[in-house]
């Protein structure tokens, strides 16, 4: 803030200062503006660096020089990952980071990654009570006030100096396999998706060698049966659980259960179908995915 | 004018998967409409096009007389209100309710206005300097609301509002923003999987399956007039029994026939299912609990409408019992009688459909035959 102010001052000044200058002091000046420029702020080194870091595979760059211990690298520190679709729709970086620092109230940087994506750094015993509902009232408060849609993915505690470019490849991936299989869900902790990060980095090969997953593609099963589907396991197969959720007959849902059962082999009131069939169900997701849209960008 | 027009509104995500689907409504100003439905249905989806926060594919939403499509969400005079958790935690209630006017740079005095304004609507003077932490669920939820009154928005977006509270706390909250909504005059959409809640807090509920709207219509009219199966058996606790059977014409009467009973249909119903075709066809008939009667008034005059049950289950809840019934179809069939019947589990015992009250279902369609275009509601 500062430095810009200052820059526009000189900027301001210059046709004035280079009519009445010598050319000796016309270069100074012009070397001074330059150095202006050649320095960014600390929290902009911190911010190419992971830049460079995240966007090259294996890319192995030193830490840039800080002028002053900057905030969250020595620490252990909680990231989370901002999202929006539209950036026109926000109300910009500025914004954005009073609000975190009225919803947090303690030290925290927030770093611009790109067009629409944030990355917000906290000390990590912000988090300690409830932790994911103070998350979740976050998503609701940056939706209101904010902006429209973000989604969100939430690291588990680090060390930041240590792991901060793997941290912020594995929050991008979370919220992505997030946004993937669970859209209804904007707030995505890391940890919870594995199994879909997983299946996302088979080959389409690999996939086609999850037990029956061709003669699952051949079945077709329709909307409402995959929806059956994703209820059940949601609900830790639950038939009670799943029935109300789906505000279904107890009976209806055991039709259902049995007809699937019957098309596909699977018995999914078995933990080791149910295991089967969540994969299955992942697997058929991403190459719906796939057939509509470019491939997910996964590095690793 | 602050009605909304939503003009075949969809959402899609791709060819095949949509996820709401033709949406034609409008909304009166000052209604309180309540989307109701199972998990995926499109509720949210549709309350977040209206809120802005997703893009709308296909279709136009007006609010009062301006199309917002593309108008951004901070600009439609819309307010949403989410579970308790959306609180500035080291705020205090005041703080908490004034910070968003404070963000779009309101003069101080009209912030104090509106804050105090909106503690009063919502009784929550005394607790101004209060932390969230200090407060209760239903406490927290007042202050959530109190975010969005101090807008002074025209349209209220609720999702799901209450589901972080216990049973008892979501009842009182209910008639608390039914409340409410009387006082400000708003319009309110209001989104919720709980039909009880539905039918206790909306003046039209819009019931939806599948990313589409199956009926939209008063709580009375969805209770009555069902338009198909799906809705008949979502509105209504405990759900409407359905009984498989078939229709045939003997000495001049319609009967319905299932395994282990018979029933006559009455005369205006009969004609009805005579004129739309159904005679020697399968059917689905509708009954709700409270349609089947045990008093021994009622038996003695429905001699045409008794089925032999046996009781599995008798719950008694004191006013009312819920029987739970086999011995019709292969399905157990509910039944919510008087809680002073003094029937016992394991008897068998009689019982009388209330013939006048029947739904019935094409079984291929599952749309109800006796749906009426006109109903009125009481
Ligand atoms: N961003 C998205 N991408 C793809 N599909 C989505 C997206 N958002 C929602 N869906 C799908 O749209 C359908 C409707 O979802 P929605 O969240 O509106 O349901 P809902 O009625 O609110 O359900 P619930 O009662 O569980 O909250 C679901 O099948 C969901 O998977
Ligand atoms: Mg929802």
């Amino acid at each position: 803030m500062k430095k810009l102010a200052y820059e526009q001052l000189i900027q301001q000044l210059q046709p004035f200062l280079k009519s009445e200058l010598s050319a000796v002091e016309k270069q100074q000046l012009d070397r001074m503006l330059m150095q202006w420029n050649d320095h960014p702020s600390d929290t902009e080194s911190l911010k190419n660096w992971l830049q460079a870091m995240t966007r090259t595979p294996h890319a192995n760059l030193p830490l840039p020089i800080f002028k002053a211990p900057l905030f969250p690298l020595g620490e252990n520190v909680v990231a989370v990952l901002f999202s929006v679709q539209d950036s026109s729709r926000t109300e910009g970086t500025q914004q954005l980071e009073v609000l975190l620092r009225a919803y947090f109230a303690c030290e925290l940087l927030v770093l611009e990654l790109s067009q629409n994506e944030w990355l917000l750094l906290l000390p990590a015993p912000t988090m300690y009570s409830d932790g994911k509902g103070m998350i979740a009232g976050l998503h609701s408060i940056l939706e209101s006030e904010w902006l429209g849609g973000v989604r969100m993915s939430v690291s588990e505690t680090f060390f930041a100096a240590e792991r901060l470019p793997d941290m912020v490849n594995r929050l991008r991936q979370t919220l992505h396999a997030g946004a993937l299989f669970a859209p209804q869900v904007f707030v995505y902790f890391a940890g919870e998706y594995e199994l879909e990060l997983w299946v996302m980095q088979l080959s389409e090969e690999q996939r086609n060698r999850l037990p029956g997953f061709v003669e699952w593609l051949q079945m077709e099963a329709d909307a409402e049966m995959v929806l059956t589907l994703q209820q059940f396991l949601a609900h830790g197969c639950s038939m009670s659980e799943t029935a109300k959720a789906l505000h279904i007959h107890r009976n209806t849902l055991v039709y259902r259960l049995d007809k699937f059962k019957q098309d596909s082999g699977f018995d999914v009131r078995t933990f080791e179908h149910a295991m089967h069939v969540k994969l299955l169900l992942i697997a058929l997701k991403l190459r719906q995915h796939r057939q509509l849209a470019q491939p997910p960008n996964l590095q690793r | 004018m602050s009605g909304l027009r939503l003009n075949h509104i969809y959402k899609k995500y791709g060819e095949n998967n949509i996820a709401v689907k033709d949406f034609h409504l409008d909304i009166e100003e000052k209604e309180f409409l309540v989307l109701v439905g199972p998990s995926g249905c499109g509720k949210s989806t549709t309350l977040r096009m209206i809120a802005g926060l997703e893009d709308i594919s296909e279709g136009e939403l007006w609010i009062g007389d301006r199309l917002v499509n593309d108008i951004p969400p901070k600009d439609r005079d819309i307010a949403m209100v989410f579970q308790s958790y959306a609180l500035y935690p080291h705020m205090n209630v005041y703080e908490n309710m004034a910070f968003g006017l404070k963000l779009r740079k309101f003069p101080k005095a009209e912030i104090d206005e509106r804050v105090k304004e909106a503690a009063r609507i919502l009784d929550i003077e005394h607790l101004l300097d209060r932390k969230p932490k200090a407060l209760s669920g239903g406490q927290r939820q007042r202050v959530a609301l109190g975010r969005a009154i101090v807008r002074n928005a025209k349209v209220f977006l609720m999702d799901e509002p209450l589901s972080n509270l216990d049973a008892k706390l979501r009842v009182q909250m209910r008639a608390e923003i039914s409340k409410l909504h009387k006082k400000l005059e708003t319009t309110v959409i209001y989104v919720t999987h709980d039909q009880t809640e539905a039918m206790t807090m909306g003046d039209r509920i819009v019931v939806m399956k599948l990313g589409e709207v199956q009926q939209a219509d008063t709580p009375d009219a969805l209770y009555n007039n069902p338009i198909n199966m799906f809705v008949a058996g979502f509105i209504g606790s405990p759900a409407m029994n359905f009984i498989e059977g078939s229709l045939s014409e003997k000495a001049g009467e319609v009967v319905f026939s299932a395994q282990n009973m018979e029933l006559v249909i009455p005369a205006e119903r009969a004609q009805v299912l005579k004129s739309k075709g159904y005679i020697g066809k399968q059917v689905s008939l509708g009954i709700r609990p409270e349609d089947i009667h045990d008093e021994p008034a009622f038996i003695e005059a429905s001699p045409k409408s008794l089925v032999k049950v046996v009781v599995e289950v008798a719950e008694n809840l004191g006013s009312e019992m819920y029987l739970y019934l086999e011995g019709i179809g292969d399905q157990t069939i509910i039944a919510r009688v008087s809680g002073r019947s003094g029937i016992k589990e394991n008897e068998t015992i009689q019982l009388a459909l209330d013939m006048n009250k029947i739904h019935m279902f094409d079984k291929e369609t599952e749309s109800s035959i006796f749906f009426n275009e006109n109903y009125v509601s009481k």
